[in-house]
């Protein structure tokens, strides 16, 4: 007897395992979504508690709104919060199954592919949405502009340019600020807000540097890792280039990509020596001093560990980090946020290169979209309106800390003061030209950044023969990825003539005719004859040749026409 | 109870069959009453998602059922598959020349047709993945002979703009000029298609013939004749907007266009990195017109 119940046992404990969860799952379901309510899902991966709250408390007050009432009855929001590591097998089980929520967050854990085929599968286009007015913002100066229109970024990134769709209204926006501890800088320096420009900033490192916590260890001035020093070289020392878009700016587009920075190095216009390329290195050198030991070797959590338990005083990060080092320091230090030091216009060293200040933008994030398997898909519209209107999105961002995307939307208290800068000096290096130099760059930076006695001479010597002997060979076989391009290029020119003849054969008017005809001209035609032009001055580099962003001699004689008359008529200026 | 629950228990082995069952019953569910017009729909989806052998399934689909009154649409499946075939994996020429000509045989004056036989010319081209490609000369004589034989298609506009880039790109001697004569007597000839990307090709060959002010002109007048895609973003050119700022100022000297081209980029760009740029140029303008006024007055007291 007891041997059969013995045997029977895996079964019963299989069998009641099984029955408890399924009685678990309708019960949850009944909680959920009861009978007589709407339930709107929102799929997300971010796991901070600010935006589970956000979620939560938008939800209740968008139920609550009177209209909402009238339109649709009760409506609830549920969320399902999914850790990163395992977002991307998570939405893909869901959109297989058919049971995905009725909004998703976009973008993560799966490649660009597959995305891609996800968005135009199982997502509604917003194109629509994008081009109508949003309907919460109605009361404001927003009121009866498009919703594309009312975000920071015109929505540009919440458009497929592969399936010409909007499909994604992104709800923050995110850049990188320097954080410290108030209460160890002030104790340490005497300063209550570190300085902002670069030789005052290294000043005060310096002097940290030289403080002792009271165990006799010395304190680190900034906590880094391999993760944060990209940060430091992108928004301090990568702008220190600006100069070098009139000078190698050939394709006059107001950009040097790396062809450009390839081509002007071959033709003399710029070299390794030249003082923008120098200073970049030689910032980032002066710069890595006030690391911690050893940073190179850390992650992105040992440094914020270093920071949390008050050892070092400052670190960059995300703007997405912010709430996170907040909640770490509660109880223990205040945090501060600022900008990046940028050098003065004075500044002995890089102030000749210095003509405005560094192009700090917020770009646009947090994207969601709507899926097919929305029950209410309406519903599910009026609420990523609502997040994304002026009073919802303010809200939104307000509680998770993070920078609204909506127009006139006030930054959360900790940034408040340094807002996001688009107009500035920007990157116009680029010696990123293929696997063989990357390599050779990212060896020698690392080199540059751990070895002291490594100078930034030897650096740019030996990157810049490097460069110039090997830099070929990466940018031949940037020619054969670019002829690749010229052949996808080529497929979604099929696509879009293949829809518009099936859609709109005899009206050459009609927006996928449109659709074509641009990309046609400016994504095939004309991007290839630019190239062409790129490829001859590779082959054939000439010093002779005008600068870009030098005036012609027709160009002085009219200047000086103009002028002549411009004084024969008005007189002379007293 | 025993013989039962073994039953059961050997019954739980099929059960990853029944799943493969249900999966694929799924994948196929209300494919089978798809209309030809539906299967080409979705075989443009598939292509466009790189999904070609199943975009391939869904042209051939289209192609057996379309009945008699469907005749455009069987046409067009079969163009589908001559894409696919041309830039799809494979890249067969020889495959997509197939079903390009057999258009151009069942239905030789339609639309169609003069797309099919552009399609012939353009897979020729992509497939040589040269800049200068050595049968230069051939799809010179290709792309003419497109535009002959169906002159008023829009498969013509758009071979005649290949036909003007390849030889942009070539550059055998006096191709330029001749680019410029032949793209200014299409633009006399009062044709309103495509005047944006004519004007551009006009900008190019004057450029690379360091015809700097005529350059300028055609690039204003390409802008001028931009045709936007209302919801694309990214139609609007800032880069176009900016050049042509650039070279009113550098290579024209026109300061007073120039100043209102940068406005306007200003003004439609608030958030492109390069406003950062045309402040720096607006401010060197003025700076430009300080000196040349000093030296103007210098001359003038010599005097």
């Amino acid at each position: 007897m007891i041997g059969k119940a013995l045997r029977l046992a895996p079964a019963v404990i299989l069998i009641a395992a099984f029955s408890w969860a399924a009685i678990s799952v309708a019960v949850r379901s009944v909680a959920e979504a009861p009978p007589d309510v709407k339930v709107i899902r929102i799929g997300h991966w971010q796991l901070e508690g600010g935006v589970r709250d956000g979620f939560n408390q938008m939800g209740a007050e968008f139920a609550a709104l009177p209209e909402v009432i009238k339109k649709y009855g009760k409506v609830r929001i549920v969320q399902d919060a999914i850790p990163e590591g395992i977002y991307g097998q998570w939405i893909s089980t869901q959109m297989i199954a058919a049971t995905a929520p009725d909004i998703v967050e976009v973008g993560l854990g799966l490649p660009g592919p597959i995305w891609l085929a996800y968005q135009s599968r199982y997502f509604y286009p917003l194109t629509d949405m994008a081009n109508a007015p949003n309907p919460f913002n109605a009361g404001t100066d927003l009121a009866g502009m498009a919703l594309k229109d009312t975000m920071g970024d015109g929505m540009r990134s919440g458009y497929q340019e592969e399936l010409q769709e909007y499909t994604r209204v992104p709800l923050a926006r995110f850049t990188s600020r320097v954080f410290y501890n108030r209460d160890l800088l002030k104790k340490l320096t005497g300063l209550s807000a570190p300085p902002r420009d670069f030789r005052s900033f290294t000043a005060v490192c310096e002097q940290i540097s030289k403080a002792h916590d009271p165990t006799g260890q010395p304190y680190v001035p900034i906590a880094s890792s391999k993760y944060h020093v990209g940060m430091w070289i992108g928004n301090l020392f990568d702008p220190l280039t600006y100069s070098a878009v009139f000078k190698a700016d050939f394709n006059r587009d107001g950009f040097v990509g790396n062809d450009e920075t390839f081509a002007a190095i071959r033709s003399g216009a710029l070299s390794f020596d030249s003082k923008l390329v120098r200073a970049k290195y030689d910032g980032l050198k002066q710069m890595v001093r006030y690391f911690q030991a050893g940073f190179t070797g850390l992650t992105r959590d040992e440094a914020v560990f270093l920071f949390a338990q008050q050892r070092a005083v400052f670190i960059c990060t995300g703007t997405w980090d912010a709430g996170s080092l907040i909640q770490q320091a509660e109880g223990k230090f205040t945090v501060g946020a600022t900008i990046y030091p940028q050098p003065a216009q004075n500044d002995p060293e890089y102030g000749s290169l210095v003509f405005g200040p560094n192009f700090d933008p917020a770009g646009q994030g947090f994207p969601f979209g709507i899926t097919r398997f929305s029950k209410h898909p309406g519903l599910a519209r009026d609420f990523l309106l609502y997040l994304a209107s002026r009073a919802g999105n303010a809200r939104l961002n307000q509680i998770i800390g993070w920078i609204p995307a909506t127009l006139g939307a006030p930054l959360p208290p900790l940034l408040a003061g340094f807002e996001p800068v688009n107009t500035g000096m920007y990157t116009a290096l680029n010696t990123d030209l293929g696997g063989q130099t990357v390599v050779k760059s990212q060896q020698l930076v690392s080199l540059l950044q751990t070895d002291p006695s490594y100078k930034v001479d030897q650096f740019l010597t030996e990157f810049g023969q490097f460069y110039r002997s090997q830099g070929v060979a990466d940018w031949e076989e940037a020619q054969r990825d670019w002829r690749r391009a010229i052949t996808n290029n080529e497929r979604s020119l099929a696509v879009m003539r293949g829809e518009a003849l099936l859609r709109a054969a005899d009206k050459p008017s009609d927006v996928s005719w449109i659709r074509y005809r641009d990309y046609l001209s400016h994504r095939q035609l004309f991007q290839d004859l630019g190239h062409v032009r790129q490829v001859r001055m590779v082959v054939n580099p000439d010093a002779t040749v005008r600068a870009p962003y030098a005036y012609s001699p027709e160009a002085l004689a009219r200047i000086k026409a103009d002028l002549s008359h411009s004084s024969a008529t008005t007189g002379p200026t007293p | 109870m025993k013989q039962g629950l073994v039953t059961y228990l050997a019954g739980l082995k099929s059960v990853p069959l029944a799943l493969l069952l249900i999966i694929a019953l799924g994948c196929d569910r209300g494919v089978p009453s798809a209309k030809p017009s539906e299967l080409v729909q979705e075989g443009w989806q598939r292509f466009r998602l790189g999904q070609f052998e199943q975009a391939s399934h869904q042209f051939s689909r289209a192609i057996e059922t379309a009945g008699p009154a469907e005749e455009s649409i069987r046409l067009q499946a079969i163009y589908g598959l001559a894409n696919i075939a041309a830039f799809g994996v494979d890249r067969n020429l020889e495959r997509a020349k197939g079903y390009f000509q057999r258009i151009i045989s069942e239905s030789p004056d339609s639309d169609l047709a003069a797309w099919a036989a552009l399609g012939i010319i353009r897979a020729q081209d992509v497939i040589s993945g040269s800049d200068r490609p050595a049968d230069a000369e051939k799809l010179d004589a290709g792309y003419a002979e497109v535009i002959a034989r169906y002159p008023k298609s829009a498969a013509a506009d758009d071979a005649f703009l290949f036909l003007q880039a390849l030889r942009l790109k070539v550059a055998k001697p006096g191709a330029r000029e001749k680019v410029i004569e032949e793209v200014t007597a299409r633009i006399n000839s009062g044709t309103k298609q495509r005047l944006d990307a004519l004007y551009d090709l006009l900008s190019t060959a004057n450029r690379d013939l360091n015809k700097n002010i005529s350059a300028y002109e055609n690039l204003v007048q390409a802008i001028a004749h931009r045709e936007v895609d209302p919801g694309n973003p990214n139609s609007v050119d800032a880069s176009a907007v900016f050049r042509a700022g650039v070279a009113a100022q550098f290579d024209a000297g026109d300061f007073a266009a120039a100043r209102k081209i940068y406005a306007s980029f200003s003004q439609k760009f608030p958030r492109d990195p390069r406003g950062f740029s045309v402040k720096m140029l607006m401010e060197e303008m003025d700076k430009k017109e300080a000196e040349m006024r000093k030296s103007l007055a210098g001359e003038g007291s010599a005097k």
